[in-house]
């Protein structure tokens, strides 16, 4: 059940490039959640910026409960992000969580994830990669940026254990380009049987994800971000075109309750 | 003061344990909020508005972030009248607050249509029509601008229904009162102000419209002084209960409107920011009245008024 907590900040890292992980402390057990996951995150008692942010939850619970802090690793986007990153402890952050739908990938007994980030999409991806880890599994990420300064981003999901192979438009480390050529690459040359995509990044960078995965005829899922007034289906400001199989036209599907994690073969890009 | 103050408040024909109603568009159908507070604490819920068959809403991007405030064209989409009968209607009647169900129609048969499926419901405490949504090609605002559409509106929603009818009003005109008449004319109990006011974002980078639909509506507190001012000048104008709206998200700001001569208030884009709002609302209202004195809340109601002489509306 989701709730409104009153967090407290215990740190505020600069991870490189313009990212941070805000790590948020909290005086009572916090809910469990999923990967893939968000909350909604205050940025002060005033009223402008008056709206909430939706972050990826960016760590997994603890396995036997009792999960006291939770984590957001963000990059600086805008005035909103801008103003978390100045947050420091012990400021008070006001977060909503846990909300929406996350990871619960389609796969047959066998199946390997190939985590598809772009950017700070890896936020999202990370605890499914630990989960993963934890689970005995081995998941592949495949981890597209701007340049070299961003792949920091990506170094603790590394860390854990996982498979990693990088893309940069720059070309500046890893294979040069977007990730979803990236993507194409490493499908042709391993196969595309026994591999479930996970996907987070930008709107452009899913689309041609998916495109590829329709393509291979991978299953493919998708962690969508809309800009949004309440994340938790009253605004109904989030919304996304999908088309299910076997419907005519497009219905439009809250990103905050029927996502953010969503099948990418509805999607209506 | 001993005991509790008594929150209760009468607008006609409607009776409400407190005068907190949350606002059509910002609290779903109501079960959205049970999650985080007992939705008997309000003193009434005001559903989404609903339209006769199921609306789809405006292809997005609906929203926008503004100063303090926000700007949605999100279209009225709806379940639609048979869908909340069969699947949201049976947690409203067991929610425990008065339960107001907005209406909308593209024509007024479709308004009369909806108050007619809706005439005799248990559970419903009364109709709000929505003649004020700047957000559709058909019906919505188009109505509420106009006196005579808004007489006729109300007139046959009058006609079908003999739950308390509220008519919430537009701020995009020029002479609210004379829109305000026209809907008591036209049967009215009671009146609700404001919608949302005509906004426009332009996203800079991409040189267009910040939404899809080009425009749309503001809310929050950024409209709080203005939804103030046309409460206050209404409740000169008319002897009907109003209900005041626009930027409410705690106990002071729903005093702003109830001393300026809204018996009621509704709670809107405050719980997007805090699914709580309303209740907190409520318990701060609560708390005012105990730490003035003050017994019946409904004593405040147009407080304001009194021994400020009459003047004009405008500034300058």
């Amino acid at each position: 059940m989701p709730a409104d907590f009153h967090l407290r900040v215990s740190s505020n890292e600069h991870v490189g490039a313009s990212w941070f992980l805000i790590t948020l402390a909290a005086d009572v057990d916090l809910p469990s959640w999923q990967p893939g996951q968000f909350l909604m995150l205050s940025l002060g008692e005033g009223q402008d910026p008056l709206l909430r942010r939706p972050f990826s939850i960016y760590n997994l619970p603890e396995p036997g409960g009792a999960t006291r802090s939770v984590q957001v690793l963000y990059k600086i986007l805008g005035r909103g992000t801008a103003l978390l990153s100045e947050l420091r402890p012990p400021a008070r952050v006001p977060a909503l969580l846990p909300l929406g739908l996350g990871f619960a990938p389609r796969r047959a007994r066998g199946d390997r994830l190939v985590l598809v980030a772009g950017g700070v999409g890896v936020a999202s991806l990370h605890p499914l990669a630990a989960e993963e880890i934890r689970r005995g599994r081995r998941p592949l990420l495949l981890f597209g940026c701007r340049t070299s300064a961003e792949v920091a981003g990506a170094e603790a999901t590394r860390a854990l254990g996982v498979e990693t192979l990088v893309s940069t438009d720059d070309g500046s480390e890893g294979a040069k380009g977007y990730v979803s050529d990236l993507l194409d690459a490493v499908l042709a040359e391993r196969g595309t049987e026994g591999s479930v995509l996970c996907v987070c990044g930008p709107t452009p960078m899913m689309k041609a994800s998916a495109g590829v995965a329709t393509r291979r005829g991978a299953v493919c899922h998708v962690s969508l971000e809309s800009p949004m007034a309440c994340g938790f289906g009253v605004c109904v400001g989030c919304v996304v075109g999908v088309r299910p199989e076997g419907a005519v036209e497009i219905l439009y599907r809250r990103t905050c309750v029927d996502g953010p994690v969503m099948d990418a073969s509805e999607i209506v890009w | 003061m001993s005991g509790a103050p008594d929150l209760s408040v009468a607008l006609g024909p409607l009776r409400l344990r407190n005068p907190v109603l949350t606002a059509s568009g910002t609290c779903g159908y109501g079960e959205e909020l049970a999650p985080y507070f007992d939705v008997s604490k309000l003193g009434g819920i005001v559903t989404k508005s609903l339209s006769l068959l199921p609306r789809q809403g405006n292809a997005p991007q609906r929203l926008a972030e503004t100063p303090s405030g926000m700007i949605n064209s999100i279209g009225l989409q709806n379940v639609g009248i048979e869908a909340f009968l069969a699947d949201k209607l049976p947690f409203l009647q067991g929610c425990g607050a008065a339960v107001l169900v907005s209406i909308f129609g593209a024509t007024l048969d479709e308004f009369a249509e909806l108050a007619a499926r809706l005439d005799g419901r248990p559970g419903v405490s009364g109709l709000e029509l929505n003649v004020s949504c700047p957000n559709t090609l058909r019906g919505g605002v188009e109505f509420g601008v106009d006196p005579e559409s808004t007489r006729r509106v109300t007139a046959a929603v009058r006609e079908r229904t003999k739950l308390p009818v509220i008519v919430k009003l537009s701020p995009n005109v020029t002479d609210l009162p004379l829109i305000a008449r026209a809907a008591l004319e036209g049967g009215a109990d009671i009146l609700s102000l404001v919608n949302t006011f005509f906004g426009m974002k332009i996203d800079v980078a991409a040189r267009r419209p910040g939404l899809s639909s080009g425009s749309g509506g503001l809310s929050g507190p950024a409209i709080r002084p203005m939804a103030v001012h046309l409460t206050y000048r209404l409740a000169r104008a008319v002897r009907a209960p109003i209900i005041g709206i626009g930027g409410i998200g705690t106990a002071t700001d729903a005093l702003e409107f109830i001393l300026a001569g809204a018996t009621a208030v509704q709670v809107g884009t405050a719980t997007f920011v805090d699914p709580c709002a309303s209740a907190k609302t409520v318990a701060g209202l609560a708390d005012y009245c105990r730490a003035h004195g003050v017994g019946r809340i409904s004593d405040l109601v147009g407080a304001a008024h009194r021994g400020v002489a009459p003047a004009g509306g405008s500034g300058g």
